[in-house]
């Protein structure tokens, strides 16, 4: 369990930031640059000491300003892989991996059998002997990762773990790293400013602005429910798990169209400004349509956010004028019509 | 412009060029081979050696303070350090003479008690050449120590390894190409030392008699042998730049 309350002042700036996780989960911390995201990372790493508020990791008290705890990063159980990775340079990837085993008592021996097991896992065996700087992006995300899993951490810190990647690269890792997430029992934080990590990572969000949180909670109930203007334009989207074949998704009973080909376990991701809302059946080029009722109506500024259920349940976001010149309400049906060009799509 | 910088940069080559015309190659090797020549170069580098090994060992904990801690007055501890650069040789020897001499109180009481004597000993040459040749060294690793990412080390902090864990198997290893060139011009500097090596520890042949020493006295008696151990000197220095050349002169 990590449970954090971290308060930290710098200057003109204020952090502010709760964050909670059960062993096995996999936290986001979301949010533009400079919103404290990176400074709230380094103070659970050891690197910052905290002004106020609590760190606590199953219940070891790990830095608390008030009581005058404070238990250095080397003796934290807290593995963090930095956005630059950090891979250190005179080393081997091996020896990269076996560093944190070394330095906590293993003999050499154990220590490198470890590593080439940790190495092996991430498919990177063959590359044990590899020079960081002859490494690609990718196979270096993947050997700073073994390195911080290989001391098995109770608390697994991203920075930013897609950002230095070429996009392609990004495509592929992200799916990877969910999957050797799935398999971490510890906890782990992925702080990135891009919203679409936070979806395809994580269980929970923490979205942080400017020091403050902005609004936690589940994957689920944040992009349902966004509680700002800022929330909703950063998560507040449809997300739709489903089978892809070629251009159409499965998911559920019903059918998305989409531009990109894709097959297999896919993650679709429709804006909800993207669905028109209509009283009949819509014409015109948009490829999907689906009957809808309206469910709820939340205002959030000036948009208007109509949450729907039916074959397909979506979220839609009109004006306040067409609302009322639609003259919706809460259990009527309309039609909900968006283009395959809007639908955004990712494997799993 | 042109015709300044060619005036300047003769001011460097003629005096090389006069020192390769006078060499007397023929009888070079035995110049160099005379009792007095090859136990002048013998002492030279025992003692340049040693005060390298000096320079390295105190001077290593001086560059992490100056880079790496907040200490108040470092930079005093700086000027301190880098004064032995600009001061006269000589200056330095008389300075390590009123602090080590029998007559002093450390002096003496290295003498009373450990029957230790600096001057005019071939570990007053020691001290000598490693007062003028540490600040080359702290200087070079301080900058490095400077330049390196901290980032590094927090990494291995993070990973479980002890303070000085991370300064044994990070730190050093990235300063390493840094902490070699120091040393080679902490070297270089050492085996040229003549002022206050002369001033401090005296010119005895076979106890301190350095090369530079040699030289000087060899000048009256035996030019050709001056020169010939002048040409020693002069290779040492050119090696030692030719293997920094990437560090110092660029790689253009």
């Amino acid at each position: 369990m990590l449970d954090a309350h971290l308060q930290i002042t710098q200057g003109p700036f204020e952090l502010d930031v709760r964050i909670e996780a059960h062993p096995g989960s996999v936290i986001a911390v979301l949010g533009p640059n400079g919103a404290g995201k990176t400074t709230a990372l380094r103070a659970i790493a050891g690197t910052l000491a905290l002004d106020g508020g609590h760190l606590r990791v199953d219940d070891v008290e790990l830095d608390n300003p008030t009581t005058g705890t404070w238990v250095p990063a080397e003796k934290r159980q807290v593995g963090l892989v930095h956005q630059d990775l950090l891979l250190f340079p005179h080393l081997s990837a091996l020896e990269n991996v076996a560093f944190g085993l070394r330095a906590r008592g293993a003999s050499r021996a154990v220590a490198r059998g470890d590593a080439m097991r940790w190495l092996d896992r991430f498919e990177l065996g063959e590359l044990s002997a590899s020079r960081p700087s002859t490494l690609s992006g990718g196979q270096a995300q993947r050997v700073a990762l073994a390195r911080a899993l290989a001391t098995e951490p109770r608390v697994l810190l991203l920075d930013e773990p897609l950002s230095a990647l070429d996009p392609a690269t990004r495509q592929a890792t992200r799916r990877d790293l969910r999957r050797w997430l799935d398999g971490f029992e510890g906890i782990t934080v992925v702080v990135t400013h891009d919203p679409l990590d936070a979806l395809t990572l994580a269980d929970g969000v923490v979205v942080v602005e400017q020091g403050q949180v902005a609004q936690a909670g589940t994957i689920v109930e944040v992009t349902a429910r966004p509680r700002s203007r800022y929330v909703a334009d950063l998560l507040g989207t449809n997300l739709l798990h489903g089978i892809a074949t070629g251009t159409t998704i499965a998911v559920g009973a019903a059918t998305v169209a989409t531009a990109d080909a894709l097959d297999g376990p896919v993650f679709a991701s429709v804006s909800p400004a993207a669905i028109t809302v209509h009283r009949g059946e819509p014409e015109g080029s948009a490829r999907n349509r689906w009957p809808a009722v309206i469910e709820a109506i939340d205002l959030l500024g000036d948009r208007v956010r109509l949450h729907t259920t039916g074959i397909l349940p979506l979220v839609a976001e009109v004006t306040p004028a067409a609302l009322a010149e639609l003259d919706l309400r809460t259990g009527d049906a309309v039609w909900l019509a968006v283009k395959a060009t809007e639908v955004r799509v990712y494997l799993r | 412009m042109l015709v300044a910088a060619a005036v300047g940069l003769s001011l460097f080559v003629l005096p090389l060029v006069g020192l390769l015309q006078r060499a007397a190659w023929g009888s070079l090797v035995d110049d160099l081979r005379s009792p007095a020549a090859t136990e002048a170069i013998r002492l030279s580098l025992v003692s340049s050696l040693a005060a390298t090994a000096l320079a390295m060992t105190f001077g290593l904990p001086l560059a992490w303070v100056l880079a790496r801690t907040e200490l108040p007055g470092r930079a005093v501890v700086r000027a301190l350090v880098l004064l032995p650069m600009v001061l006269p040789p000589v200056v330095g020897g008389v300075a390590l003479l009123s602090a080590f001499s029998r007559r002093s109180p450390i002096g003496s009481w290295l003498y009373d008690s450990f029957d230790v004597q600096l001057t005019f000993s071939l570990a007053g040459v020691v001290l000598a050449q490693a007062f003028v040749a540490m600040p080359f060294f702290v200087i070079t690793v301080e900058a490095a120590l400077r330049q390196a990412d901290v980032r590094y080390e927090q990494v291995a902090a993070g990973l479980g390894a002890k303070p000085t864990t991370v300064f044994r198997r990070v730190t050093l290893p990235m300063i390493a190409p840094a902490i070699a060139a120091g040393a080679a011009l902490a070297w270089a500097r050492a085996l040229g030392e003549f002022g206050a090596t002369i001033t401090f520890a005296g010119n005895i042949a076979g106890r301190t008699r350095t090369l530079p020493l040699a030289v000087y006295l060899a000048l009256e008696s035996d030019p050709e042998a001056a020169i010939a151990l002048s040409l020693v000197l002069l290779g040492v220095s050119f090696i030692i730049l030719v293997t920094l050349r990437d560090r110092w002169l660029g790689k253009a």
